[in-house]
């Protein structure tokens, strides 16, 4: 479950702006019972949820979800509170899933970025090695823009999914997008861009790398929004 | 733009990397995503030396914060 952890000065409330249907918290630290108040809203309305004066372990279920919370702490504490979209639910820190939420789902909730406008030669550029991805990584957006450094050359552009070592040809491994921008003589470089069409989830055990296997870019812009799971 | 590393008030990590002539690039994570990112050759290996080091300070700073939390 996402969780939100971070320190609450005394009776100011916090606001995060995050989708659910449930919201739990996780822990306290300051010692004292029942310090901990949430409220939630959906559309800028309060939910008729109550989770006022409550300690680690209480959590409360939305069924039309809340997209806003608000936690509020009577001392000074570091607060750790979950929330998730789905059939998820938890008795003393044990969480028992009965429902398991699918990629698209989760759309709003990327847990990573990486975002470059190098120019990328003939070669790799790697967003995560495989060894961050043990349980799957979803992707939930991602685009590719380029152009070559020169006209009548061309970029060859992709993101591929590989495991073991970085991919060293345009196929080598699972290429989830490629853009192949061939630039005319008379026109000059120009750009194109292509943007992921779905969101996507990688097995476990693979890395991936935006790749260009022709001419050096001119310029490029790439960006891919990700969650580790 | 220089390098940088900063923890935000949600505790996910932004960290930009300046490679000179306009070109950039960026990494943010959610404050649960840092640990992964971090195993083996994770994003740290990917930054240059100067970054690195221009970064370590600020890093170590904000990696500490979580870890008090």
């Amino acid at each position: 479950m996402p969780l939100i952890s971070q320190s609450f000065a005394a009776g100011v409330p916090v606001r995060f702006a995050v989708p659910g249907n449930i919201a739990r918290v996780k822990t306290v630290s300051g010692g004292v019972a029942n310090s901990i108040t949430i409220d939630l809203y959906k559309n800028g309305k309060k939910c008729a949820v109550d989770l006022s004066q409550v300690d680690a372990g209480d959590f409360a279920t939305v069924p039309d979800g809340f997209d806003e919370l608000w936690v509020t702490s009577t001392i000074l504490q570091n607060v750790a509170v979950q929330y998730a979209v789905g059939n998820v639910g938890s008795n003393n820190g044990t969480f028992i899933l009965s429902g398991t939420a699918g990629v698209a789902e989760q759309g709003s909730l990327y847990g990573a970025s990486f975002a470059s406008n190098a120019a990328l030669g003939t070669g790799n550029e790697q967003i995560f090695a495989p060894g961050v991805n043990v349980n799957g990584v979803a992707i939930w957006a991602c685009f590719i823009s380029s152009y070559p450094s020169a006209a009548a050359a061309s970029t060859f552009m992709g993101l591929i999914a590989k495991s073991g070592v970085a991919p060293t040809t345009a196929i080598d491994g699972d290429v989830l997008m490629a853009l192949q921008n061939n630039t005319p003589t008379l026109v000059g470089a120009v750009a194109n861009t292509i943007a992921l069409p779905r969101p996507i989830k990688i097995a476990a055990g693979k890395g991936l790398w935006f790749r260009n296997s022709a001419t050096v870019e001119g310029g490029g812009y790439r960006s891919i929004q990700y969650t580790v799971l | 733009m220089a390098n940088s590393a900063k923890l935000e008030n949600d505790n996910s990590l932004t960290v930009i990397e300046d490679l000179g002539g306009g070109q950039m690039r960026s990494w943010s994570m959610r404050a649960d995503q840092i640990a992964a990112h971090r195993k083996g050759a994770g994003f740290e290996a990917l930054l240059t030396a100067k970054a690195k080091s221009d970064i370590a300070a600020a890093e170590a700073a904000a990696l500490d914060a979580l870890d008090e939390q």
